[in-house]
């Protein structure tokens, strides 16, 4: 079983290898001290690199293979990580392949119960989930890294060692030229589900693990039926367990059957055995054309994930730092999250806008929120996974009762829901909201994003850093780090719920720092901004 | 108490329930049994005395 065609990445000699000793002053020249280095050059660590060097901060990304993932293994992308790509130029890459849907549908035997319809209007400028390979998407990440001077990805680099001190963290990189050491002021561990950098400092995944096992088989196959997804529970082709059936770019169809609690994983496995469980499969739904087998893999579903995602120098993100199930498609989903919430605030740090206790505060503010994000992912994709995979005598008889009542009846269907990927709104911060409002998005919350009436889209508009919308002609003050857009028009006040002298603060990461009903003074704005940013009352006016 | 079913009412209830069980059969009789208390909580309507109702069918005769 092969992938379509990976190219292998050339490796190049570091310079460190060369270079004096670690303990020299350069810093981020050849040499061997970076402000950044980034462990894992797949997708959350790649885009990483893409939100730092976009504010300037230069990275060197180390990646241990000499190419991208090998098999399909993500392959629905949400609409937020669309906008999070978008914005690094990375989304056109992605669209020219990917596969856009809505709809899906689930059944009971051969009998649908439930229909997905995920909202998509005109003020969203991508589809609520399209399908692509995940090497696709790192393809599509790298041509962009390409383009940056101050990205330095490295192949075939293996970190073997860690060493996290208050002042710095070293690491220890093996590679086909031999080892060398770097020092870096923080290190970001992106290094996936078997992350090296989390084993090496000893850092558990605290959580719990679900029994089922999952069989993915991509096969390759022409069919006339539309990008939607399918799930089967109690199909004729897996009895007493569920089907899931995903299209993807190139004619490749994803399979994602359940294994039976006394079935062999190694023997499931067998391309014999594969062969007969899809045959069965694609005879049951009419499936008549010859098809092959690309690659299959089988996983388990689990909710686990650090107690701190900052450890000292060390920040965590993606599946390094939460292992979460697969139902619901949030993985690589909230990996990029993770990705976009840590890069504005570390390149605030690496560029000395704030330090000390503000510095502190905002990458600890990171943690925080994506961890809460993590916690709410393991209660939505967990109820999920007990219906998918009923763990007691209980839940089966409740599953079955309501996928039978589901053929017929609308009150159970919300049980049968895959509950897709969502952003997620953090605790907004004390203040930062105005009691005046009876709707638009609160404070944490993600920004609404909006078709303008050039035709563009507010997601393109938004500054590099802060972002003020105004819904009038109302003054703003000017700093280089705030971006003042006006949307005027009566259904964009009607989205955030704005007067004419309204104002909404939005982070560099699009989400709500702080909203105002009536003209805020310019020093109410400045302050919020402050707040964003980790500084408090004492820390304005400056560093520390 | 009474409660709100009408006279006559609670003999016909008795002997519908009979006889569905029977008309089921017993490896159907969990999961017949089940679907009605969905149903008819859907029909209740009010979580708390979905929630009392559970509570006091799971008492046993010595609670």
């Amino acid at each position: 079983m092969t992938s379509p065609d990976r190219p292998v990445f050339p490796f190049r000699r570091p310079p460190e290898l060369d270079m004096p000793e670690l303990d020299g002053p350069e810093l981020d020249g050849p040499g061997p001290r970076h402000r950044v280095v980034i462990v894992g050059g797949g997708p959350v660590g790649l885009t990483v690199a893409l939100e730092l060097a976009r504010r300037g901060v230069p990275s060197v990304v180390l990646e241990a293979d000499a190419t991208v993932a090998e098999g399909s293994r993500a392959i629905c992308f949400s609409r937020r990580t669309l906008d999070i790509l978008d914005a690094l130029g990375a989304a056109d890459g992605v669209m020219a392949k990917a596969l856009p849907w809505t709809h899906g549908t689930s059944y009971y035997r051969d009998k649908p119960v439930f229909r997905l319809a995920m909202p998509h209007g005109p003020d969203d400028k991508f589809h609520p989930m399209v399908n692509l390979q995940q090497y696709s998407l790192e393809l599509a990440l790298i041509a962009c890294v390409a383009r940056e001077p101050l990205i330095d990805l490295r192949w075939q680099n293996r970190v073997s060692a860690v060493a996290s001190g208050p002042d710095e963290v070293r690491l220890t990189i093996e590679t086909p030229a031999g080892s060398y050491d770097l020092a870096a002021d923080t290190v970001v561990a992106a290094d996936g589900a078997r992350s090296t950098v989390r084993r090496l400092l000893d850092l558990p995944l605290n959580g719990h693990s679900y029994e089922g096992r999952y069989l993915i088989a991509d096969i390759r196959m022409q069919s006339a039926y539309p990008t939607e997804r399918r799930a089967w529970f109690d199909p004729p082709s897996n009895p007493g367990a569920t089907i899931l059936m995903h299209k993807q770019p190139d004619d490749i169809w994803r399979i994602d059957y359940q294994l039976h609690d006394d079935e062999d994983e190694a023997a499931e496995l067998a391309p014999e055995r594969i062969r007969a469980r899809v045959t069965a499969h694609l005879a049951f739904i009419g499936e008549t054309a010859p098809w092959s087998l690309e690659w299959a893999s089988v996983y388990k579903a689990h909710c686990r994930c650090l107690d701190n995602y900052v450890a000292g120098r060390v920040i965590f993100a993606g599946d390094a730092a939460h292992l979460v199930p697969i139902f619901g498609v949030r993985g690589l989903n909230s990996g990029m999250a993770d990705a976009n919430n840590l890069g504005w605030k570390l390149a605030a740090v690496a560029k000395g806008e704030i330090s000390g206790r503000a510095a502190a505060a905002l990458l600890e503010s990171y943690g925080r929120e994506r961890r809460a994000a993590t916690l709410e992912i393991f209660e939505q994709a967990g109820k999920s996974t007990v219906f998918m995979t009923p763990p007691s005598r209980g839940y089966a008889l409740m599953r079955q009762a309501a996928l039978e009542l589901g053929v017929r009846h609308d009150f159970v269907r919300p049980l049968i829901n895959p509950r897709q990927s969502a952003p997620f709104a953090y605790d907004a911060p004390d203040g930062a909201d105005d009691a005046a409002f009876r709707g638009g998005p609160r404070p944490g919350a993600l920004f609404a994003n909006r078709r303008l009436p050039d035709g563009g889209y507010l997601s393109e508009r938004l500054g590099r850093d802060f972002t003020l919308l105004l819904f009038g002609p109302e003054d703003a003050p000017v700093r280089p780090d705030l971006t003042v857009l006006r949307l005027a028009d009566a259904a964009s006040r009607a989205a955030y719920d704005a007067g004419a002298d309204s104002a909404y603060l939005l982070r560099p990461d699009g989400h709500v720092a702080a909203r105002w009903k009536t003209r805020p003074d310019d020093a109410a704005i400045h302050a919020a901004i402050d707040r964003a940013l980790g500084k408090g009352p004492s820390d304005s006016g400056g560093e520390q | 108490m009474n409660g709100p079913l009408p006279d006559g009412a609670i003999e016909a209830l008795f002997d519908q329930m009979a006889t569905a069980i029977d008309g089921v059969g017993e490896a159907q009789e969990s999961l017949f049994l089940v679907k009605l208390v969905l149903l008819m909580a859907a029909e209740i309507g009010d979580p708390d005395r979905i929630t009392a109702l559970i509570a006091e069918a799971r008492k046993s005769l010595d609670d």
